[in-house]
């Protein structure tokens, strides 16, 4: 079970991906004091904590339905409102091997369709009943959360049953949602805090489930099909290991029959999960560099390996650790601390059940890790030394019953708390137990347990950045492991062989594109155009989000108008001129050659151009063979220009309308690609089809993603639009 | 009614004589609403919860941006930092970290109609809570060095908010057009120059008058025993001498009967078009319905107004609406990024088809529906615990002096039915309670030309030509 908390730092992947487990300990609260080792001689424990009434709803009433499922009801009738929450045990721990991933790519398509609603349907029944349902999936168990008036019990539960036993697995979607997280992790991979926060669970667990990123890996996710989706949501939603937990103004009776009609028809039985037993202490490398060379900075982190779930040990070392890194008042925070490693040290504690993580860590300059480390082990040496008062002791008991209470104030959090609870294995009456052990636990218990958990010359060292420099300062600390980033695949660039067979080929791939996209005249015909869009750079949790209008003028005139964090940038080009302004200094500023270079490809860069300029003078053009993009058969033409521009286009096979653009540096025998530019989303515009959808990459890595809100084709633009202004209109 | 029967519904108000503190207290329950008026003027309310494990505490002070007399705007957002700058037995800081060391959180923020400031802690620091409210109250450090440090601060925030955000500044215009002459026309944190002007004596002064026990409601909810709880109040904020000082307040703001144009600057690209509806305030009966319709035209992913006015190829690249009511009046607004070559005249006639058109047809009863219950379904999952329970007694007692009005309006709000909604809409979103402007990119400072705005207009013949996405 969980302990009193502790908020730190934010989470990487690892620790954001669900409620259950991996929910780090928040410290909300628990800006307490005092505590520590040591050697202060145990106060007798209080009898018991003072939750009065709150204890009795903290136990809830339990059933088992004859398929199995376990259903527990907290009755709890404040206020007419029930929050639902299913826990199935088909988290990461639950993923076979080579299909790592699978279960946050399985919880991203649950709620969103089933096979008798489609998503808009579903979404309208959801929104129908004033409810709201969330899946979320976690290293140890997937739930899906609802929360509901108690009028609409049945209906909510009858929502959640089919979205979690008729999932709709829809080859699209999964589609998307397996480029999202392929994306997602390669852009990962280039930020040191987030390597650093994913790469300690795999310095401290290994190949083991928990040591794997929730993401998957590049091989993993390309290979997550329909049917690895559909497999492994047979294998494991299954009602015989899962627990249906309902709170809130229900009595438990009508709960059981509600759970009995909506669920009591799921039949089958789950495959069993071998869990993540945490590995023996030291069993590996002390110190692992993930080399990053060209990093600005360096995030490390050390991590020690807890005990799981329902240990003796598990809250004494949850109070300690409040104490030493879990909010504004801890050990931490401390202004001598703060004043050399600055905002960044935090530390983050996760206890799942076959073991926990505790990690703490700060981001600094890379010559700095080798004394940042040093100054954050002694920081824990010198912690555990600390003896702490009799008066600090029992604050630190009031803060850490507040702080493992309060939480539970609210039906969610209630919930949430007893079925990872539960869902570990431990007792319906874990959450009094454990907060009356919150309320009496000893200075003796804390001790011991961190004498037995936290040895500061153990610790798993873990630092990202250059591994040139970081190499010499960390010898010191242990045998060290270089890992690699591993370099997403680039495509593959081979030339195609001109031939009078290939240059017809293309022709004649590129006269069926024409035709699927509209026709040469609907294109031509085009005199403006005014291109709204959304744009995000880069994949979550960091993207910013902006727009971009884009007005083009035939010949050559373009105004792009760009929106992005509070800023907005106005590009114009005039012909041979061209010039910018930000909102920030109110003046234009004439580009130079480069600028204006760049601002006639982008004044290319929309549908027609970039068609037409294949039938441009000049042009050679060899059909290639047929290939894969994306999981889309496609046709390749390849292009290269008299002015040397070399790249290949790619049709879809079926529809023939354009699916991706690969754009090379023309260096012979190399082949590199430098970017791609994946097209989707058609619909038609003035009798062209025009792509909605574009994602544009480097060497595999999403750059900007554009999502097109309109596209006005002929809107009577005049060239006053493109006139170089005193000051902005 | 469940609701009524278990938890918020059994209201027992005493308003007893300031000095009958027997009879002040009769018939009070656990787990039930008390209200009690001390002798020095403090309001007490009470909301015990024999389930819960925190107690919120919130002060609610009769502090309002639109009391302030002109020229010395500002005051009340001032003293949202000022609240922090300790007494002499507990210097600034010293409150945070007691209250934070026990795990506790501390609170303050202002409106144009109150002020609030409070904690939210274990049942156990509940006295130290209200100890330091007490001391805070009485002995408020205010002097020239603190006060001067307040005022940099608020200068440093209005500065960055004006340099971050377009929509600010266009609903800062919105709502002085909207409100021509009324504070509510005039943003919280003050006119540009009033800071300036604002001198010690004057934070004094507002001090003395709004923040004394004199018309401040005290909301405790959460996990306590009333009887303790009310001694322990009677101890602490109970004793702090009344100052009755005179509180001039703001009338209510006139009536709109015709719609109102406005145009601006703003640091963008892209020209913004807000355009908002003048609703009644957030006592009147129509209230409940509005906040419903808010839901209706705003929430969830994409909202109505997004779908109709995102997809319609219209020229608007992002649209997001809310409803804000305040006690003597109350706005609906859109606001809108529109393309720089967009007709302006079509994107204000599908912004204001968008939300009028919802009270001059019919709502489809399923949407209805889906609207009232978010609200009634939000607003209970909202009271879950003391302090968002405390927060909805504390702005029911500051907008209409009574605690019962929330659970009031809750239960209008379950009372609510489609044609309610389309009735309220019809009264609310109509030609002569509209105000629209528009903010042109340029710079700022030469903001605020007078209306009527120059308008860009479609070339004849383009809207034939146009594509559709």
């Amino acid at each position: 079970m969980r302990r009193a908390s502790c908020r730190v730092r934010a989470a990487g992947p690892g620790n954001s991906a669900g409620s259950h487990g991996l929910r780090r300990v928040a410290l909300r609260r628990f800006k307490a004091l005092a505590l520590v080792a040591l050697l202060v001689p145990a106060k007798p424990a209080p009898a018991a904590l003072a939750t009065g009434s709150v204890g009795a709803t903290l136990v809830p009433i339990e059933r088992t339905l004859p398929n199995g499922l376990r259903v527990a009801v907290f009755e709890v009738h404040r206020l007419p409102i029930v929050q639902i929450e299913l826990v199935v045990p088909a988290g990461q721990t639950a993923e076979p091997p080579d299909e790592a991933g699978i279960a946050l790519l399985v919880a991203s398509m649950l709620a969103r369709g089933t096979a008798s609603r489609d998503a808009a349907t579903f979404d309208a029944d959801a929104a129908r009943l004033g409810g709201t349902i969330t899946v979320r999936a976690s290293r140890d168990v997937m739930s899906m959360a609802g929360g509901f008036l108690s009028a609409h019990l049945a209906a909510g539960m009858e929502l959640m049953s089919d979205a979690a036993v008729n999932p709709l697995f829809d080859d699209d979607k999964i589609q998307a949602r397996r480029s999202l997280h392929l994306r997602t992790l390669r852009q990962l991979r280039r930020d040191p805090v987030s390597l650093a926060d994913q790469e300690i669970w795999a310095a401290v667990f290994g190949d083991r489930p928990y040591g794997r990123a929730p993401l998957g890996t590049d091989s993993s996710i390309v290979s997550l099909t329909r049917g690895a989706a559909e497999r492994f949501h047979r294998d494991h939603f299954r009602p015989d290991r899962t627990i249906l937990v309902v709170a809130g103004d229900v009595s438990a009776d009508s709960a059981f029959a509600e759970a009995a009609t909506w669920f009591g028809h799921w039949e089958g039985h789950a495959r069993p999960v071998a869990g993540s037993r945490a590995p023996a202490r030291a069993a590996r490398p002390r110190v692992r560099i993930v080399d990053l060379p060209n990093a600005p900075y360096t995030s490390v982190r050390l991590g020690a390996v807890l005990p799981g779930r329902g240990a003796s040990d598990e809250l004494p070392l949850s109070v300690a650790l409040a104490r030493f890194s879990g909010g504004a008042s801890s050990w931490l925070q401390r202004p001598p601390v703060r004043r050399r490693l600055g905002g960044s040290v935090a530390g983050s504690l996760l206890e799942l059940t076959d073991g926990g993580l505790y990690t703490f860590g700060a981001t600094v300059t890379t010559d700095s890790a080798g004394a940042t480390v040093r100054l954050l082990r002694d920081q824990l040496e010198e912690f555990l030394r600390h003896s702490p008062t009799d008066a600090e002791i029992a604050q630190l008991r009031r803060a850490a019953s507040f702080g493992f209470l309060a939480p539970l104030e609210t039906l969610g959090g209630l919930i949430g708390e007893w079925s990872s609870a539960a869902s570990s294995g431990l007792p319906g009456d874990a959450l009094p137990r454990a907060a009356e052990r919150l309320a009496g636990v000893s200075a003796r218990e804390i001790a011991e347990a961190c004498a037995r958990w936290l040895n500061p010359d153990s610790l798993i060292i873990v630092a990202v950045g250059p591994a040139r420099s970081l190499e010499p300062q960390l010898a010191a600390f242990g045998r060290i492991e270089v890992v690699k980033v591993p370099l997403p695949p680039v495509p593959r660039s081979d030339s195609v062989a001109v031939t009078p067979e290939t240059v017809a080929l293309g022709r004649a791939i590129l006269e069926r594109a024409l035709r699927a996209h509209g026709g040469v005249d609907s294109m031509l015909a085009i005199h403006d155009s005014v291109i709204d869009m959304k744009v995000s750079l880069g994949p979550p949790p960091g993207t910013m989000w902006g727009t971009l209008t884009q007005i083009r003028k035939e010949p050559g005139k373009m105004e792009s108008v760009t929106h992005l964090q509070g800023v907005d940038v106005r590009e114009v080009l005039n012909g041979e001129q061209a010039w910018s302004m930000m909102s920030s200094t109110q003046s234009a500023q004439d580009a130079d050659s480069t600028e204006v270079a760049a601002l006639r490809a982008g004044f290319g860069s929309d549908l027609p151009h970039l068609l037409l300029a294949l039938r441009a003078d000049g042009v050679r053009l060899a059909g290639g063979p047929a290939t894969r993009i994306e999981q889309q058969e496609v046709e390749c033409v390849e292009m290269r220009s008299a002015r040397g521009e070399w790249s290949k286009y790619y049709f879809d096979a079926h529809t023939h309308l354009l699916s991706a653009i690969d754009l090379f540096q023309d260096a012979p025998g190399e082949g590199v690609a430098v970017a791609r530019r994946l097209y989707s989303g058609y619909r038609t515009v003035g009798g062209l089809q025009w792509p909605f959808r574009e994602v544009r990459l480097l060497n595999g890595e999403n750059l900007r993603r554009f999502e097109v809100q309109s596209v006005k084709l002929n809107f009577g633009i005049t060239d006053r639009e493109f006139d170089r202004p005193g000051r902005m209109r | 009614m469940k609701l009524v029967q278990s938890f918020i519904g059994c209201v027992l108000f005493v308003a007893a004589g300031a000095t009958q503190a027997a009879a002040e207290t009769a018939a009070r329950a656990p787990d039930r609403i008390v209200t009690v008026r001390l002798a020095n003027g403090l309001k007490l309310a009470m909301a015990p919860d024999s389930l819960a494990t925190t107690v919120d505490v919130t002060l609610w002070f009769p502090a309002a941006s639109r009391d302030e007399r002109a020229g010395r705007t500002g005051l009340t957002h001032l003293f949202d930092g000022l609240l922090f700058a300790g007494t002499a037995s507990h210097p600034s800081g010293d409150q945070s970290r007691m209250i934070e060391s026990e795990a506790g959180t501390i609170t303050a923020f202002s409106s144009s109609d109150f002020a609030c400031a409070g904690e939210n802690v274990a049942p156990g620091s509940l006295e130290m809570a209200l100890r330091l409210e007490a001391d805070r109250m009485q002995h408020l450090s205010l002097t020239p060095e603190t006060f001067a440090a307040a005022r940099v601060a608020l200068g440093r925030e209005r500065s960055a908010s004006a340099a971050r955000s377009a929509a600010g500044a266009g609903l800062r215009r919105l709502y002085a057009v909207a409100f021509p002459g009324h504070p509510y026309g005039r943003p919280a944190e003050g006119l540009e120059g009033d800071l300036d002007r604002l001198a010690l004596t004057d934070a004094q002064s507002w001090w003395n008058a709004r923040y004394g026990p004199d018309g401040t409601w005290l909301v405790l909810s959460g996990a306590f025993n009333p009887d303790s709880a009310e001694a322990l109040v009677r101890r602490t904020l109970g004793a702090v001498p009344r100052r009755v000082l005179p509180r001039p307040e703001a009338p209510a703001p006139a009536p709109q009967s015709a719609e109102r144009r406005g145009s601006g600057h703003i640091a963008s690209s892209l020209p913004l078009l807000l355009v908002g509806w003048r609703t009644p305030s957030v006592r009147d009966g129509d209230a409940p319905a509005l906040e419903a319709l808010e839901r209706l035209l705003t929430h969830r992913e994409p909202s109505r107004l997004q779908r109709q006015l995102l997809a319609d190829s219209v020229g608007v690249i992002s649209v997001a609406g809310g409803m804000d009511l305040r006690r003597d009046a109350g706005m609906f607004y859109v606001i809108a990024n529109v393309s720089p070559a967009a007709d302006t005249a079509q994107v204000e006639r599908a912004v204001i088809e968008a939300v009028e058109s919802i009270g001059r047809d019919a709502i489809a009863p399923a949407v209805a529906l889906s609207a009232i219950q978010q609200t009634e379904t939000e607003t209970l999952f909202g009271w879950q615990t003391p302090q968002g329970l405390g927060h909805a007694l504390g702005l029911a007692a500051c907008f209409e002096g009574d605690v019962n009005a929330a659970t009031a309006k809750f239960e209008a709000v379950r009372k609510l039915t489609p044609e309610a909604l389309h009735e309220t809409a019809a009264r609310a979103f109509v030609p002569a309670h509209r105000t629209i402007v528009w903010m042109w990119p340029g710079a700022p400072e030469t903001a605020a030309p007078p209306e009527p705005p120059a308008r860009r207009t479609t070339p004849k013949g383009a809207h034939a030509k146009r594509g559709r996405s």
